[in-house]
């Protein structure tokens, strides 16, 4: 696979989010770097299936849930930022 | 769209059983069924040996049994690490496709809605909505992106009508009281109206020669309603509220009638249609079996400190724990993770010294287990639990059998065993409820059709080649179900003669196995203990 920037990650989780802002007839989110994706506006659950999007996205398998376990963290404490620089790593890894 | 004319229509109707439509239609509540299974083709389905919603719709879409289709619970269960663990089943574990990608294949539309195991959706050429995705993300689970926005502007689309409601569910399936059972039917009364204007406005705009839907509220009303509907035992609640509830079931059925003969209707002259139940149903027996419980009376499985006892007749946890974190894996070497599989795995010892049975010791280990169970009797009625065991190899056999658990029970009663700990093994069932049954529906009509043939028993792999052949496609030769020919006229069997087709099938396009884990599969699974089915 071709390496993941941490822009193009970002204009495909912006995608989602606008999907999902339509869905639910919510306002505009802005995906700020410093935001917990679990603040923006979403039910958690509907957090777990975005992210599983963007691993299948990438072709990443699981790889991004693996890192949070590994990594001891919780979807609902990481931020646009950390998710989008996951993404990246794992990208990199995957291409290398 | 284009100008595909539906060619198949499949209605799934989750857990219908002849035992309750037959009822149903001689009292008048289901005219239009009637007179379809009256006139046209009907036997039974016979289900998947565990009949469970997962394996079996998939087995009825992909023509191939649990053992070599890959899902075999609402769960896959690993094995590979230090202590078990579960995985949630996705498309992904889907290793073979399904009639749906077979149509699409060969140049076909499909349409389906609501099945299990579908999300994420494998793209096909037509749509696809997901059964089982929450609410807030159902529309983003729509393919293709624009028919979302084209339902939500037909103004059909209302996610939260349609998704199904877990914080109701997870107090239904330990049961409900008879006034809140009302609520739960009306629930799903709505539910199916969404589903049905949702198929009907997508038979207008994008039609698809293979057009299924499944309506899974028979399922969720049987279970906890059976009692107020048959009229074996009906006749014994006779409260306001079992009244109320029991007008309101049948309002739920006389509404699903009139939706099969509108789609019927709607999908034109030339469509044939097939009515299925993945499985059937019958009232479950008045005792909970503790599979856990009866494993650690017999030396074979240990519960972390402070496990407490159920004493409420529940068959999974209420609270947001795994049945596995109350399971101490320092000794155990048996266990029940779901109570909807009915299974009990076997650890086995990675090495030796290690917790579990070593792998020489496996057979006889198992082999024991098996005559425990089947000489296991319930000490209040003198008689026997367990109807079969099971060994995986017998029931799963396949590539992916290896998934499957080494035990799969069934109990006398049809009825789930409970994973949770209790001071007996056996324990009374604390209100009335209703379970799976192996025998299923099979209903046929339309053009081709053998009408006014009662059909001996198929098997729930038949229904996906009969459906390609209903198609005009060539049906793989490595499916396990048969065409059911006997289902077809001599005239249309003459005029369409059945051809089969070698296929390598990748196996399933699947090699992002897994694409749920951690935290994602804690939070559905917690939606999965909801249904009881943990």
């Amino acid at each position: 696979m071709t390496t993941v920037t941490y822009e193009d990650a970002k204009s495909v989780l912006q995608e989602i989010f606008e999907d999902l802002e339509d869905d639910l007839d919510v306002e505009s989110v802005e995906l700020s770097a410093d935001a917990k994706v679990l603040e923006l506006g979403m039910e958690s659950i509907s957090l777990v299936y975005l992210i599983s999007e963007l691993q299948q996205h990438y072709g990443l398998g699981d790889a991004l849930f693996r890192k949070m376990r590994d990594e001891d963290r919780l979807l609902k404490d990481m931020t646009v930022d950390d998710i989008l620089n996951s993404v990246v790593e794992l990208g990199a890894r995957a291409s290398a | 769209m284009g100008d595909s004319k539906i060619r198949t229509l499949l209605i799934g109707l989750d857990g219908a059983t002849y035992d309750l439509l037959d009822q149903l239609v001689e009292e008048g509540v289901m005219p239009n069924l009637g007179k379809i299974m009256e006139e046209g083709a009907r036997g039974i389905l016979k289900s998947t040996i565990h009949p469970l919603t997962p394996p079996a719709w998939t087995t009825m879409t992909t023509g191939r049994t649990p053992g070599n289709h890959g899902v075999f619970d609402f769960i896959r269960v690993d094995r590979d690490g230090a202590k078990p663990s579960y995985t949630l089943a996705t498309s992904s574990d889907v290793m073979v496709p399904t009639i749906w990608q077979i149509a699409s294949r060969e140049g076909l539309r499909a349409t389906t809605l609501n099945f299990p195991v579908t999300f994420p959706a494998k793209p096909i050429d037509g749509v696809v909505i997901p059964g089982y995705v929450p609410w807030s993300y159902l529309g983003r689970a729509i393919h293709p992106r624009p028919v979302f926005k084209m339902l939500k502007e037909k103004g059909v689309f209302k996610a939260s009508e349609m998704s199904t409601d877990w914080q109701h569910e997870r107090k239904a399936v330990q049961g409900l009281s008879e006034n809140q059972l009302e609520d739960w039917v009306n629930f799903h009364i709505t539910r199916e109206r969404r589903w049905f204007e949702i198929l009907i406005t997508l038979m207008e705009e994008e039609p698809s020669e293979l057009t299924a839907v499944l309506f899974d509220g028979v399922d969720r009303i049987q279970h906890l309603c059976y009692h107020l509907i048959d009229r074996a035992t009906r006749d014994q609640y006779d409260t306001p509220d079992a009244i109320k509830t029991r007008e309101l079931a049948l309002q739920y059925y006389r509404d699903v009638d009139g939706y099969v003969a509108k789609m019927i209707e709607k999908a034109g002259p030339q469509a044939q249609t097939f009515i299925v139940s993945d499985h059937g149903f019958t009232r479950s027996g008045a005792r909970i079996f503790y599979a856990n419980t009866w494993l650690e009376k017999n030396g074979w499985l240990d519960w972390v400190e402070g496990t407490p006892m159920d004493d409420q007749g529940r068959v999974a946890l209420d609270e947001n724990t795994e049945a596995s974190t109350l399971i101490d894996w320092t000794s155990s070497k048996a266990y029940a993770l779901s109570s909807s599989s009915n299974a009990i795995f076997i650890r086995q010892a990675k090495e030796p010294g290690a917790p579990g049975v070593q792998p020489e010791d496996y057979e006889a280990f198992r082999d024991n287990m098996i005559k425990e169970l089947l000489a296991l009797k319930d000490p209040a009625t003198g008689k026997p639990v367990v109807m079969h065991v099971f060994k995986r190899e017998d029931a799963f056999p396949g590539t992916y059998s290896d998934r499957a658990p080494d035990l799969t029970l069934m109990l006398h009663d049809y009825s789930f065993l409970s994973v949770l700990r209790a001071d007996e093994a056996l324990k009374d069932r604390q209100v009335p409820y209703a379970t799976h049954h192996p025998d299923g529906i099979f209903v046929a009509t339309g053009p081709g059709i053998d009408m006014g043939k009662r059909l001996d028993p198929l098997y729930i792999a038949d229904v996906a080649p009969t459906a390609l052949y209903s198609l005009g496609l060539a049906v793989p030769r490595d499916m396990e179900g048969k065409v059911s020919e006997s289902t077809f006229s001599g005239e249309h069997r003459e005029e369409h003669k059945l051809k089969f087709v070698d296929v390598i099938e990748e196996a399933g396009g699947n090699k992002d196995t897994s694409t749920l884990d951690a935290e994602a599969q804690a939070q559905i699974k917690e939606r999965l203990k909801s249904l009881g089915y943990l």
